[in-house]
C-alpha cells in the first residue's frame, strides 16, 4: 500500500497540540505508534473508523486532517 | 551497524516477532534438512533415529520461538501486545494468503505427484519441507509488508 493517494496533516496537528507523539497519538485512537508512523508517511491508508478517531482526538473535522491527492 | 540496531530498536511486538519466528523456522529446520538421510531406516533404530531429529528440530523451533517472543516483547508497550490493530490484520491476511499459496502447492506436490514416483519419508519429508516453506514465506511476507508500511 505504499504511496496512497491521501495526504494528511497529522504532523503538524501532534506539533500543535503540544508535540504529542506518535505513541500517545497511537494509544488514544487504539493503533500502535508504528501504524501512526505509516499513515504520517502516506505508506499506509487508515479505515475510516481510525481517520475519524484521529480527527477526533485533534478535535477537527475530517477534511482538516486528510484530503484525497489521487487523480 | 548502528543503523541496524536503531531500526530493530522502532520495530514494533509484532515486527519483531515476525522475524524471531522466521528465524526459529530456519535454523533447526535447515539443520534437519541438511543432516536428513535419504532412502528408507533400515531397521527400528534407524527409524528412532530419524524421528530424533525430527524432535529434535521442533524442539529447536520451540526454544528459538520462546526466546524470540521475549525479545520482541522488550520495550514493546502492554497495548500493542494484546490485540493487532487494522494494519496489522491486514499484513497478516495478505502474508497469509501468499502462505496458504506455497502450501497449496506443497500439498499438491506431497499429495498428487510424489506418490507416483517416491514413498515413506521422502514423502514425509516433502509434506514436512512445504509446511516449513509457507511459513518462511508468510513470515518474510509479514516482515517485507511492515517494512513497506502496510
Amino acid at each position: 500500500m505504499a504511496g496512497v493517494p491521501i495526504a494528511n496533516d497529522i504532523r503538524t496537528l501532534r506539533f500543535l497540540a503540544g508535540e504529542m507523539t506518535q505513541a500517545d497519538l497511537g494509544e488514544r485512537v487504539g493503533v500502535t505508534r508504528q501504524t501512526i508512523a505509516a499513515i504520517e508517511q502516506g505508506k499506509y491508508a487508515p479505515s475510516l473508523e481510525a481517520a475519524f478517531r484521529i480527527a477526533r482526538v485533534f478535535d477537527k473535522p475530517l477534511e482538516e486532517v486528510f484530503r484525497w491527492e489521487g487523480g | 551497524m548502528e543503523r541496524a540496531a536503531a531500526e530493530v530498536a522502532m520495530m514494533g511486538f509484532r515486527e519483531r516477532r515476525a522475524w524471531a519466528e522466521l528465524a526459529a523456522w530456519a535454523v533447526p529446520f535447515a539443520i534437519y534438512f541438511a543432516l536428513a538421510p535419504g532412502g528408507e531406516p533400515t531397521d527400528i533404530t534407524a527409524m528412532l533415529r530419524r524421528l530424533a531429529g525430527f524432535a529434535a528440530a521442533t524442539i529447536g523451533y520451540g526454544i528459538l520461538l520462546g526466546a524470540g517472543t521475549l525479545w520482541s516483547m522488550r520495550g514493546a508497550p502492554r497495548h500493542e501486545r494484546s490485540k493487532p490493530d487494522e494494519r496489522e490484520r491486514a499484513i497478516e491476511w495478505r502474508a497469509t494468503s501468499y502462505g496458504y499459496g506455497v502450501m497449496m502447492a506443497g500439498m499438491i506436490l506431497v499429495g498428487i505427484v510424489l506418490p507416483f514416483e517416491r514413498s515413506g519419508w521422502a514423502i514425509t519429508n516433502a509434506a514436512l519441507a512445504a509446511i516449513v516453506v509457507s511459513e518462511m514465506v508468510r513470515l518474510t511476507a509479514v516482515a517485507v509488508l511492515y517494512r513497506r508500511g502496510g
